[in-house]
């Protein structure tokens, strides 16, 4: 599993993945509820599918990135068989504050670039 | 008036759409299907509810956008999942191909009666065996590597009998398709023969394996492979005729080396993808009576 660290190796993110990141970032959340917040936080730039969306988690699971509610090694307690949630994991975290901080820093270089030009 | 069932009655578009997504997901590889399906189908019918709450129009916006996504979803899980389907076996592949470029050969010898009388026969003879040995040690190799050379030797006398007495006893079953043309069986024999092929080579690749179930599914997918192979070449050799070589008939002076043996080439590949997909039973009854006991 790769360490914390070595968050930045995965950047940049797409913008997919980035607002799944996002979207789990305040606390753990089921499927449905990530694809609701997803669509609403991109005013509807981005709409899941069921296959695109449990493709991606998938894929974040495989990462190490999230867990999920019931699995080997997840701190969060099943609930339900059909109604899984999902959390970031602390590499998740990492590469998430990474990816913000390097979008934080492409704004500043470009508000600094538009204020020079004006 | 027409009275319709009360079971009817509940039947429902939504209940439908929900019934066809469920079956749908049985595309998905079965681990991926295991892990996520439940779930997955869960938030499908949370969201169809919920569209269709709002707007016809939303309802079918939604649907239209899982239409869309899911075949490229349930290709990409079984690419992950190194699915049974996409498995590749190159050392099936390769043998496979190796063996119907020397069928290829064989045929242009034929056709050019390059070796007659004796010489002809046993070049047949020869090129037929070491084409069904190499696919048989290849099978072998994969499906049980401790009998390998037993299956290249089944393979060979498999691949002989196929290729010499099939089309004799099929020519006495249907007298009038090799009688004159455009009578009888005429069109469908060139089909009929690599089922019919298929079937015989499998079952002596079954026999090496040594079980009544294997002996099946080697049949089974030896007919299966063999007529998909069979398809492939033909196909493939009258799209190379008509849009690239403009030749008349599979001709290696108009086509080129690489044009005549392409869709040998080809159906080599197709062959030994699909007897790559054969999964053999390896436990025999008295091991599985031993571990019993």
């Amino acid at each position: 599993m790769p360490k914390a660290a070595d968050s930045h190796s995965f950047l940049p993110l797409t913008e997919a993945t980035f607002f799944i990141l996002l979207s789990l970032a305040p606390g753990a959340k089921h499927g449905y509820a990530i694809m609701k917040d997803v669509s609403y936080m991109s005013n509807g730039r981005i709409t899941f599918s069921t296959g695109t969306l449990y493709g991606a988690l998938k894929r974040l699971l495989d990462l190490g990135w999230i867990e999920r509610s019931g699995e080997e090694g997840s701190e969060l307690a099943e609930t339900s068989r059909s109604r899984k949630e999902y959390k970031l994991t602390a590499l998740g975290k990492a590469v998430f504050t990474s990816e913000t901080s390097r979008m934080k820093e492409l704004v500043q270089l470009a508000t600094a670039a538009n204020a020079k030009e004006g | 008036m027409q009275v319709i069932p009360k079971k009817f009655q509940q039947i429902s578009w939504r209940n439908l759409v929900s019934w066809i997504y469920r079956v749908s997901l049985s595309l998905y590889p079965k681990s991926y299907r295991d892990r996520f399906g439940t779930e997955m189908n869960d938030v499908f019918n949370h969201a169809l509810a919920e569209h269709s709450s709002q707007s016809r129009l939303k309802a079918l916006s939604f649907l239209g956008r899982e239409l869309r996504d899911a075949p490229v979803s349930i290709l990409r899980q079984h690419f992950a999942a190194n699915s049974f389907w996409l498995r590749p076996y190159p050392i099936n592949i390769i043998a496979f191909i190796f063996s119907f470029i020397l069928v290829g050969l064989l045929d242009y010898w034929n056709t050019a009666q390059t070796f007659v009388g004796l010489q002809g026969f046993l070049i047949n003879l020869l090129s037929l065996a070491l084409a069904g040995a190499i696919s048989g040690l290849a099978i072998g190799i994969l499906a049980d590597p401790q009998h390998k050379n037993l299956f290249a030797f089944c393979g060979s006398i498999g691949f002989l009998l196929a290729n010499i007495y099939v089309p004799q006893i099929l020519s006495r079953i249907f007298p009038d398709a090799f009688a004159a043309s455009g009578q009888g069986m005429e069109i469908l024999l060139p089909f009929l023969f690599p089922i019919v092929e298929g079937f015989v080579f499998g079952l002596f690749i079954g026999l090496a394996s040594g079980r009544w179930h294997n002996l099946l599914q080697f049949s089974g997918w030896g007919s299966l492979a063999l007529f998909m192979g069979f398809f492939v070449n033909r196909l493939s050799a009258a799209l190379l005729q008509s849009f690239l070589f403009h030749s008349a008939t599979q001709n290696i002076a108009q086509m080129g080396i690489i044009g005549f043996f392409m869709p040998y080439l080809l159906e080599g590949a197709i062959m030994g993808a699909l007897f790559g997909r054969i999964k053999i039973t390896k436990t025999s009854l008295s091991a599985k009576q031993s571990s019993l006991g």
